[in-house]
């Protein structure tokens, strides 16, 4: 070994150990959030932020099944008992009394701060005198029942009032004290947990922790059947998780070993097997440190991921490992092919620069990975193995299979006009088709089964969560701000309601008034001197005990004179999750959401609110916001790899120095995209952001084949070496590939479809478009 | 809250249902009077109206209130009909509460299982309404003092959650007649039922 080699070894362990140091250091992260798409309007923004973090995606929806009714409800009340005292759970509810019976102390001790009907005037001895009456009225009806014992604290009604608010909506039904389906076969339960939904491993742990709580209350009691089932936001993105793993894990292993086989089988050598994978090992390791670097932490997916977008450098090695004819120095090839490998690894960047610039931090952690693990794959390829490769390495193969190929590439030439027939007639169609059908439901990419999926819609149901479609969106600079302008909109909204145009809304406002609000109450309420006078006045003539109204009193004045109730105060009721999931502060603006039920006349809700500062009050369509966002989502991925396949097509022309060579050069690979997204769309494929990224790929992988083409090489064993060398490749990449398409997640699988299908392609359009007329003899190799 | 409020329910239900006995309670002649054959008398159910006054001593007030209307049932199905002081119709109809009251006439509806003890306490009446005695035991404990013609059904709840607001349910008739319903609560409160079953 010489001095200068003896130095670059010594580099590059040192880049080893130092890469080693780093990712042994990194911070690895599993949360989908990077994945999320930022969102261009404020309304978006909150609604990524609802996915990500919303009360919504913290709730956990438990159906109890598989025994007697007794049996399952008395499952329930064990669950619900173990997570209540939970940590990790803010709040847990099997619809029991007991939660209700907390929660109705709440409210009759803050009866007079909640209640709307508070107002100035409403203590007065003419209205008092009315409540009073029709609370003689009551006792004679059967709502009597319910009255009387109110009566003496609360002769307003105040109390009730807030309560069947609070109650409207559907509830699901109650046997034997708790939450059951209408069947009766299932008990219900919810629980929200305390990580957000984007917390894969804390709600890994939160169901854990349900199965747990189950599996003690299974055991502590006689059932023989019993199951329980969680579904949710939450726990899909764990069954995600554990799925596109164990799949990965699955096809990734079994595409190395064959990949591993082939090449074993090209190069009968394990020390060279072992240095084709010496650079893109090294480039994957400086891949994972180059993200932690740059980003802070490494998401699991990039890793993941990352390995199969820089898969192409295996060929670096391939072409230097077949290239090499029998006692030629390895310097010799490598000076052959490193202007082509340079370019194409250059191409390849340009691909991944676009998913670096792409805004998503997931896909810009892809394309940092890719960027950093070429270059150093390349470097390994160029420096490092040429010095640990046999003296005298070369493959046998050559000698046989070299002229074979020779001869099928120069006949390749025939194949031009099918070719071309083929091409145009599938551009034609897809053009005709208006493009290729393109899937904007993100509900398509979930791995989870359509059983799940039903089962889960089963339960929200049965749970009678209303279908929101449409909302209010109030902004504002703090809380107190954003509830005082929920009240404002919540005036006109009851106006609304009121002339028929929707059914009813949700407001924070009605679990926590703004304490302006809950101010003006208090000062509605009279000083104690002031009341009791007006109490006699109304009692005038009417049959009431003497002292039955002592209680509202004293219950009225400690109202008056208490501090207005803040969001701490609900801490240990159920109207804390209900605050929590229409209340929020996001980075520094608060947010309340005013949910509206049965909209007949959107366009009178949207009038009717004009009158607000559009920058404070956006009414928003879920459905249609939803859409809109994806659909936001995707066109951004095409526009970055457009704007990648522009830069590509610049590169080329920078680097080849005309434009007939570049056409040349990306033709084959423009023909291969065509054909391979014509066949998916025939085979009833929606094209998804992955189709997307496995075309970068394709760009990537293509170019190499094609810049190899491009080259005309002198002398025939060289050439013949180079088409063995691509050859190797291109099965590699294909068999690869072709066993991650048969994955079960859709996203490996359409990044697998699509690599091996447009790879093969590639390289054939490559071979029939690319071969000169003559057989190349004459002319003098071109530098690129 | 709620619980109280089902409790009051309950209340109700007790009053409507032991008016429901009355109608089943047609014209069996027993030799041997028992509870057994009380039983069986109300275990044969057609389809009938009355009328009722009932009387409510609330300890809230000074004075009693009274009420009157009529009664209808056929089977799994009762109507309580207050005409007087205001209009009000109350429905037992399977497994759900209906109640028409208010100036609106606005119709309330609860489903009995939302409320367990009532729940059971129907399940309780629907075993007397087929004389299934074993199952009424469940709920109360029962005593029954005098004849065939004159004899009067005490009931003093044996579950917790139905003891909690009823003190006792007192039903006295006689000749297939059910005459008084009388339930006092465990509160005080009481209230004085007089059925006369319209002639047929």
């Amino acid at each position: 070994m010489t001095r200068s080699a003896g130095v670059t070894f010594v580099v590059w362990l040192l880049f080893i150990g130092a890469c080693i140091g780093i990712v042994s250091n990194s911070r690895f992260s599993t949360d989908l959030e990077a994945f999320l798409p930022g969102a261009p309007t404020p309304a978006q923004q909150l609604l990524v932020d609802q996915l990500r973090d919303g009360v919504v995606s913290r709730m956990i929806l438990i159906a109890i099944e598989g025994d007697e009714e007794q049996v399952l409800a008395a499952l329930s009340r064990e669950v619900t008992a173990k997570l209540a005292t939970d940590p990790a759970f803010s709040y847990v509810n099997n619809g029991s009394l007991d939660r209700f019976e907390a929660d109705s102390a709440f409210l009759l001790e803050h009866r007079y701060l909640l209640s709307p009907d508070v107002q100035e005037g409403h203590f007065s001895a003419a209205k008092l005198r009315h409540a009073l009456q029709t609370q003689l009225e009551m006792l004679s009806s059967s709502m009597g029942a319910l009255t009387v014992n109110f009566l003496g604290a609360d002769p307003t009604g105040e109390f009730l009032s807030i309560v069947e608010k609070y109650q409207s909506g559907n509830r699901p039904q109650m046997r034997h004290g708790v939450w059951f389906n209408p069947g009766g076969t299932r008990a219900l339960l919810m629980a929200q947990t305390v990580a957000p939904g984007f917390e894969i491993d804390a709600q890994q742990a939160a169901v854990a922790r349900i199965r747990e709580a189950f599996d003690e209350a299974v055991a502590a009691s006689a059932t023989t059947g019993a199951v329980l089932t969680a579904v949710g936001p939450g726990v899909f993105a764990v069954q995600i998780r554990d799925a596109i793993k164990a799949d990965a894990i699955r096809v990734t292993s079994l595409a190395a070993l064959a990949i591993a086989g082939l090449l074993f089988f090209v190069l009968r050598s394990f020390r060279a097997l072992g240095l084709i994978f010496l650079p893109v090992g090294t480039g994957a390791l400086a891949g994972v440190a180059a993200v932690s670097l740059a980003f802070g932490e490494i998401h699991g997916i990039t890793l993941g991921f990352g390995a199969t977008l820089i898969g192409e450098s295996v060929d670096y090695s391939i072409h230097l490992l077949t290239g090499s004819a029998y006692g030629q120095r390895p310097e010799k090839t490598l000076s052959r092919i490193w202007p082509t490998l340079r370019l194409g690894v250059l191409t390849s960047i340009a691909g991944s620069a676009a998913l670096l610039f792409s805004g998503f931090p997931g896909l810009a952690q892809l394309g940092m990975f890719s960027i950093a693990g070429l270059v150093v794959a390349l470097a390994v390829t160029r420096w490092v193995v040429p010095l640990l490769l046999p003296h005298e390495f070369s493959v046998d193969l050559a000698g046989r299979v070299a002229p074979m190929l020779l001869r099928a590439v120069e006949r390749a030439r025939v194949l031009r006009v099918p070719s071309l027939l083929v091409v145009a007639g599938c551009l034609a169609w897809l053009v005709y088709e208006g493009g290729a059908p393109w899937n904007d439901d993100f509900g398509s990419l979930n791995p989870i089964s359509p059983s799940a999926k039903a089962f889960d819609r089963e339960i929200r149901a049965e749970l009678g969560a209303p279908d929101v479609r449409t909302l209010v969106v109030v902004r504002g600079v703090d809380q107190e701000a954003a509830l005082q302008t929920a009240e404002a909109v919540g005036r006109t909204l009851d106006s609304l309601v009121g002339a028929g145009t929707l059914a009813g809304y949700e407001s924070p406002a009605f679990y926590l008034p703004s304490r302006a609000t809950q101010r003006a109450r208090q000062d509605a309420i009279p000083e104690s001197p002031v009341l009791r006078e007006n109490l006699s006045h109304a009692l005038d003539g009417l049959p009431f005990k003497h002292g039955l109204f002592d209680a509202f009193i004293v219950q009225a004045q400690q109202a008056k004179w208490s501090e207005p109730l803040t969001r701490s105060d609900l801490a240990a009721t159920g109207l804390a999750s209900q605050v929590d999931s229409l209340l929020m502060k996001t980075r520094s603006t608060w947010y309340a959401i005013l949910p509206l039920l049965d909209v007949a006349q959107p366009g009178d809700v949207a009038a009717a609110l004009s009158r607000f500062d559009p920058q404070q009050v956006m009414l928003m369509d879920l459905k249609s916001e939803t859409d809109a966002l994806y659909q936001g989502y995707r066109l951004r991925i095409l526009l970055y790899a457009v704007i990648g396949a522009v830069a590509i097509v610049l590169l080329l022309l920078a680097a080849l120095r005309s434009v007939r060579r570049c056409v040349a050069v990306v033709l084959p690979i423009a023909a291969a995209l065509v054909v391979t997204v014509a066949a998916l769309a025939a085979a009833g494929a929606e094209l998804t952001m992955f189709h997307l990224v496995a075309m970068l790929l394709v760009v990537g992988v293509g170019s190499n084949y094609t810049l190899f083409f491009d080259r005309s090489i002198s002398h025939e064993a060289d050439r013949g070496r180079t088409y063995l060398s691509l050859a190797v490749c291109n099965l590699s990449t294909v068999l690869g590939f072709g066993f991650i398409a048969l994955a079960s997640t859709p996203v490996l699988q359409a990044i697998g479809i699509s690599v091996s299908a447009g790879a093969l392609l590639s390289l054939f359009f490559g071979a029939v478009f690319m071969q000169p007329e003559r057989s190349a003899g004459g002319q003098s190799s071109t530098p690129a | 809250m709620k619980t109280k409020a089902s409790r009051r329910f309950l209340l109700l239900l007790i009053v409507l249902l032991a008016v429901d006995w009355q109608m089943m309670a047609g014209h069996v002649s027993a030799d041997e009077w028992s509870l057994s054959s009380l039983m069986g008398e109300l275990g044969g159910r057609a389809n009938g109206k009355a009328q009722f006054v009932e009387e409510k001593h609330l300890s809230v007030l000074d004075t009693p209130i009274e009420l009157s209307g009529t009664l209808a049932f056929a089977p799994g199905w009762l109507e309580k009909h207050t005409l007087q002081p205001r209009p009000e119709r109350m429905i037992v109809d399977g497994g759900t509460l209906i109640i028409e009251t208010g100036p609106d006439r606005k119709s309330r509806r609860l489903r009995l299982q939302d409320y367990p003890a009532i729940w059971g306490l129907v399940e309780g009446m629907r075993a007397t309404l087929t004389g299934d005695l074993e199952t009424l035991r469940r709920f109360y404990d029962i005593e029954l003092h005098g004849t065939r013609e004159d004899w009067e059904l005490l009931m003093v709840p044996s579950r917790g959650d139905v003891s909690a607001v009823v003190r006792l349910v007192s039903i006295r008739g006689g000749n297939g007649q059910i005459r008084i319903i009388e339930v006092v609560q465990a509160n005080g409160d009481r209230s004085v039922m007089r059925v006369e079953e319209a002639a047929s």
